[in-house]
C-alpha cells in the first residue's frame, strides 16, 4: 500500500472514529451541543480526506474538478463548524463576527457550485503528475478564481474569532487554559493560510488540508477528553463530599432533604425517614411528608412552605413529628428554593435538625418562671394583705348597715318600701364588688399557665390601681394617670402583666415612704406609638442606687426584709412578653425614679 | 326618737358606706349630714353646730386623726367616734388619748354605732349645758361687790364665820348678812353647791 493512501485513510479514520465516539456522548447528553458539533466537524474532516485523496489520484482534469468541488464544500462547512465548536465550547465569542464567518462561507459555498469547475479554478487545463511520498500523483494546472481572495479572508476571520473567543473566556474564568484552545486553532487555520498560498503558487503538491484538519480535530477532541476527565474526577470528588456531608450530618444529627417539586418526590437521608416514621423504601411526596408532622401543625407548616415558594425563597418551619416509636419530636427544617429561568420553584433543598431537647427545656424554663412569678404574686400579696382585707371588709360593712338600716325602717309603721328597695339595690351592687375583689385576688394566687391573649393596657392598669387603693391610701400616696386615648392593646397574660405593674407600685410607694405625706406622688403614664407601648410608672421617692441595673439582679434588695426577686421577675415576665423594662432617675426633677415597661402593641384596637 | 337634739356629721370617703351610715341613722331619727372628705366637712361646719362627728380614719388627702387635731387645734368641741376598716392598737390609743369618745371596727353593729352616737350627742349636750351654766355664773358672779366677792372667797376656802370676821375686820353678824345675799345672787341653796360654783369659776385657785 501507498504511504499516500495510508496517510490519508488513516486521517479519515481517526476523524470518523474520535467523530463516533463524541456523537455517542451528544446521545447521552443532549444539551452538549460541542460535543455533536464536534462529531460533525470530525465527520465532515473524514470526508475531506478521502475526496482529497481521490482526487490526489484524478485521470482527468474534469474529474479533478468535480472531485475538488465536493472536498471545498466540506472544507467550507468544516470552518464554520469549527468556529461554532469554539463558541459552544468556550461559550464566549462576538455573535456578529460568527455570523460573518457563516454568511462568508455560505457565499464561497454558492460561488462553488456556479459553472466551472469549482471555487479555486476558473479552469483546470491540465494535470501534471508531481511526487508524493515515493510516488505521483495529479497535481492541476490552471487559472484561479479571482473571488478565491474570499478563501484567506475566511480564514483571517477565523483566526480573528479564535482569539476573541480565547481572549473573553480566558478573561471571564481567569484561567489560561482558553488560550491553548483558542490559540492552537488560530495557528492551525495561519498554516492552512500560508499552505494555500504555497499551493496555489504551485510549490506545495498538495494543500495537506486533511492533515491540519486532523490536527485540529485532534486538538479540540483532546480538548473535550480532558472534559470527560475532568467529569469523572467531579464525580468522585462529589460522592467523597457527599460521603464527608453525611458524616457529618449524622454526627451533628442533621437530616438532609431534598424536594423536587416539578415530580412531587422528596429525598431524605436516612434519619430523615426515621425521624418522620417513614419507611425505608416508601416514596415520600409532600402529602406523605404533612401526614406525619402532628396535626395541630399541618395548616401553619403548609403556610410556611407556601410562604417560602411564593415569597422568600426561604424555608423555615418548626414542627412537631411522630416518629415511628410513637413519640413526638420538634424539628426544625431550614431550605432553599431552587428556581428556574422563569421563576418557577423547581426543588428546595434543605436540612432539618430534631430540637425536641431545646423545646423541652424551654418549656420546662417557662414552667420555671411561671412559678417563680406565682411566688412573687403571693409575696406581693401578703405584703398587701392588710390593705386587700380592707378592700374585702369595705363592702361587707357597708352591706351590713345596709341590712341593719333595712331592719329598722321595716320595724317602722308604716314602712319606707322604697327606701328599702333602695337599700337591697345597694346591698346587691356592693356584693357584686365583694365578689370582684375575690375574683381578682383568686387569679392572682392562681399558679396558672402563661396565656396570650389581647388585653388592654389601661385595663390592666386601673386593674392594679383597684387592688392597691387602699394600700396607697394607707400610706398616702398620691395617684395621677395619664393614660393614651388610643386605648392600646398587648398581647400577654393579664394576671403577669397586673403582677409587674403591682410591683413597680409598690415599690414606688416604698421609696416614697420616707417623704412628708405632701410629697409623696405617683404617676402613671401610657405612651402609645409605632407598634409599641410604653407604660411609665414615676414616683418622688429615694431614687436609684448608682448602678441602676443592679436592681434588677436577683437578691439585690434596698429594703429590710426583701428578698430582692420582684424586679428580675418582672423583667423578666416582660421579656417573656418580648418587650422592655428598665428604669431611669428622674432628671428633670431631680427627685425620684421612672420604671418604663415597653411592650409591642401591633394593631390599634379596632372601633 | 332621738333622746338629745344635735347633726351626726358623717364624714367616709366610701360614697356606699355613707349612705348606709345616713341610712340607719335617720331611721333611728337622727339629723345626718354628709360629707366625703375631712375638706368638704371643714369648709361648711361652724362651730355653733350641735352634734358629733362620725369619722372615717382611713381618707386620701386629710385622714380622721388629722382631721381630730384641726378641730382641736381650733377650739371645736365636738365629740368624735371613729370608724376604722383596719384598727389597730396604736391608732385607736392616739385617738382617744386625743379625746376621741369611742373607736369602733367596721363592720360595726348597728347597736354599737347607735349607743356611741346616742352617747356622743349627750356629751355634746352636756358641753353645750356645761357651757350654758358657767356662762351663767359668772354673770351672776359679776353682780356681787367686791366686799361679797371678798367674804366668798374666805367662805368657799372653808372659813368659819368667825373667822372670815376677824380676817375681814366685820363683825360677825354682817358676814352671816353677806353669806345670804351671796347664796341668793349666785342662786344656790348649800355651801357644797356654793363651793363648787366658785371652782367652775376658776375662784380659790390663786
Amino acid at each position: 500500500m501507498s504511504w499516500v493512501t495510508f496517510i490519508w485513510s488513516m486521517t479519515a479514520g481517526i476523524c470518523l472514529t474520535l467523530g463516533a465516539v463524541h456523537f455517542l456522548v451528544w446521545t447521552r447528553q443532549r444539551d452538549q451541543w460541542a460535543n455533536l458539533v464536534f462529531s460533525f466537524t470530525a465527520a465532515a474532516a473524514a470526508g475531506y480526506a478521502v475526496l482529497d485523496m481521490v482526487a490526489l489520484r484524478a485521470r482527468t482534469p474534469a474529474e479533478y474538478g468535480e472531485l475538488w468541488r465536493w472536498a471545498l464544500s466540506l472544507g467550507m462547512l468544516e470552518g464554520v463548524s469549527i468556529a461554532w465548536f469554539i463558541r459552544l465550547y468556550l461559550r464566549a465569542g462576538r455573535l456578529w463576527l460568527l455570523w460573518l464567518i457563516c454568511g462568508l462561507r455560505a457565499l464561497m459555498l454558492v460561488l462553488n457550485f456556479v459553472p466551472g469547475p469549482n471555487f479555486y479554478f476558473r479552469e483546470i487545463t491540465s494535470l501534471q503528475p508531481m511526487p508524493l511520498l515515493g510516488e505521483l500523483i495529479s497535481r492541476p494546472h490552471g487559472m484561479l478564481h479571482p473571488w478565491v481572495i474570499l478563501m484567506p479572508l475566511s480564514f483571517l476571520l477565523i483566526i480573528l474569532f479564535a482569539i476573541d473567543v480565547a481572549h473573553t473566556a480566558s478573561k471571564r474564568s481567569g484561567r489560561r487554559r482558553a488560550w491553548v484552545l483558542g490559540g492552537l486553532l488560530a495557528v492551525g487555520f495561519s498554516l492552512a493560510l500560508v499552505s494555500y498560498a504555497l499551493y496555489a503558487r504551485e510549490i506545495l503538491p498538495s494543500t495537506f488540508s486533511s492533515q491540519l484538519f486532523l490536527s485540529l480535530i485532534l486538538l479540540m477532541g483532546y480538548e473535550l477528553s480532558l472534559d470527560v476527565l475532568r467529569a469523572g474526577q467531579l464525580s468522585r470528588e462529589l460522592v467523597e463530599s457527599q460521603q464527608r456531608m453525611r458524616q457529618a450530618a449524622s454526627a451533628a444529627d442533621l437530616s438532609l432533604w431534598e424536594w423536587d417539586i416539578v415530580r412531587d418526590e422528596i429525598w431524605t437521608t436516612e434519619k430523615g425517614r426515621e425521624r418522620a416514621g417513614i419507611g425505608a423504601s416508601e416514596r415520600i411526596d409532600f402529602a406523605r411528608f404533612l401526614q406525619s408532622v402532628h396535626p395541630d401543625h399541618r395548616e401553619p407548616t403548609q403556610r410556611a412552605v407556601r410562604h417560602a415558594l411564593e415569597v422568600s425563597g426561604e424555608l423555615e418551619a418548626e414542627y412537631p413529628v411522630i416518629s415511628l416509636d410513637g413519640a413526638t419530636r420538634w424539628v426544625v427544617a431550614r431550605g432553599q428554593v431552587e428556581r428556574d429561568a422563569a421563576g418557577k420553584p423547581l426543588r428546595v433543598r434543605g436540612v432539618s435538625v430534631d430540637v425536641t431537647e431545646r423545646k423541652k427545656a424551654e418549656v420546662e424554663l417557662t414552667q420555671q418562671r411561671n412559678e417563680f412569678a406565682h411566688l412573687a404574686r403571693v409575696m406581693t400579696l401578703s405584703e398587701l394583705s392588710g390593705s386587700l382585707a380592707h378592700e374585702l371588709n369595705q363592702p361587707l360593712a357597708i352591706i351590713l348597715t345596709n341590712a341593719q338600716a333595712a331592719q329598722r325602717l321595716l320595724a317602722q309603721q308604716p314602712p319606707d318600701l322604697a327606701e328599702v328597695r333602695d337599700i337591697l339595690a345597694d346591698i346587691v351592687s356592693e356584693d357584686e364588688r365583694a365578689g370582684e375583689v375575690i375574683r381578682r385576688l383568686r387569679a392572682l394566687l392562681k399558679p396558672g399557665q402563661t396565656q396570650r391573649l389581647p388585653l388592654s393596657v389601661n385595663e390592666i392598669i386601673e386593674d392594679v390601681l383597684r387592688i392597691a387603693r387602699s394600700d396607697l391610701i394607707g400610706r398616702g400616696v398620691t395617684v395621677h394617670t395619664a393614660l393614651a386615648e388610643s386605648a392600646p392593646q398587648v398581647l400577654g397574660d393579664r394576671i403577669q402583666l397586673q403582677q409587674v405593674l403591682l410591683n413597680l407600685i409598690l415599690n414606688g410607694s416604698d421609696a416614697m415612704a420616707g417623704n412628708p405625706p405632701a410629697h409623696r406622688h405617683l404617676t402613671l403614664e401610657t405612651v402609645h406609638r409605632d407598634g409599641w407601648v410604653r407604660i411609665s410608672v414615676s414616683d418622688t421617692g429615694c431614687g436609684l442606687p448608682s448602678e441602676p441595673e443592679r436592681i434588677f439582679q436577683p437578691f439585690y434588695t434596698t429594703k429590710k426584709d426583701g428578698l430582692g426577686l420582684g424586679l428580675p421577675i418582672c423583667r423578666s415576665i416582660v421579656s417573656a412578653h418580648h418587650g422592655r423594662l428598665w428604669a431611669e432617675p428622674n432628671v428633670a426633677t431631680r427627685r425620684g425614679t421612672t420604671f418604663h415597661v415597653e411592650l409591642p402593641a401591633p394593631a390599634e384596637r379596632k372601633p | 326618737m332621738s333622746a338629745t337634739g344635735g347633726t351626726v356629721f358623717l364624714v367616709d370617703d366610701e360614697p356606699g358606706m355613707l349612705k348606709a351610715l345616713t341610712r340607719l341613722l335617720e331611721a333611728e331619727g337622727f339629723a345626718v349630714r354628709a360629707f366625703t372628705s375631712a375638706k368638704t366637712f371643714l369648709e361648711s361646719y361652724h362651730a355653733e353646730a350641735l352634734g358629733c362627728v362620725v369619722l372615717d380614719v382611713a381618707m386620701p388627702e386629710l385622714d380622721g386623726l388629722e382631721l381630730q387635731q384641726r378641730l382641736t387645734q381650733s377650739g371645736v368641741l365636738l365629740p368624735i367616734v371613729f370608724l376604722t376598716g383596719h384598727g389597730d392598737i396604736p391608732m385607736s390609743v392616739r385617738a382617744v388619748k386625743a379625746g376621741a369618745l369611742d373607736f369602733l371596727t367596721k363592720p360595726v353593729k348597728d347597736a354599737d354605732l347607735l349607743r356611741a352616737v346616742r352617747a356622743a350627742l349627750q356629751r355634746a349636750a352636756e358641753q353645750r349645758e356645761f357651757i350654758r351654766e358657767t356662762a351663767l355664773l359668772h354673770q351672776r358672779y359679776s353682780g356681787l361687790t367686791p366686799r361679797e366677792r371678798e367674804v366668798m372667797a374666805h367662805v368657799v376656802a372653808g372659813e368659819l364665820n368667825k373667822q372670815v370676821a376677824d380676817a375681814l375686820g366685820i363683825g360677825e353678824h354682817t358676814v352671816k348678812v353677806h353669806r345670804s345675799r351671796i347664796m341668793e345672787k349666785i342662786g344656790v341653796q348649800s355651801l357644797a353647791d356654793l363651793v363648787r360654783a366658785a371652782e367652775r369659776l376658776g375662784l380659790g385657785k390663786k
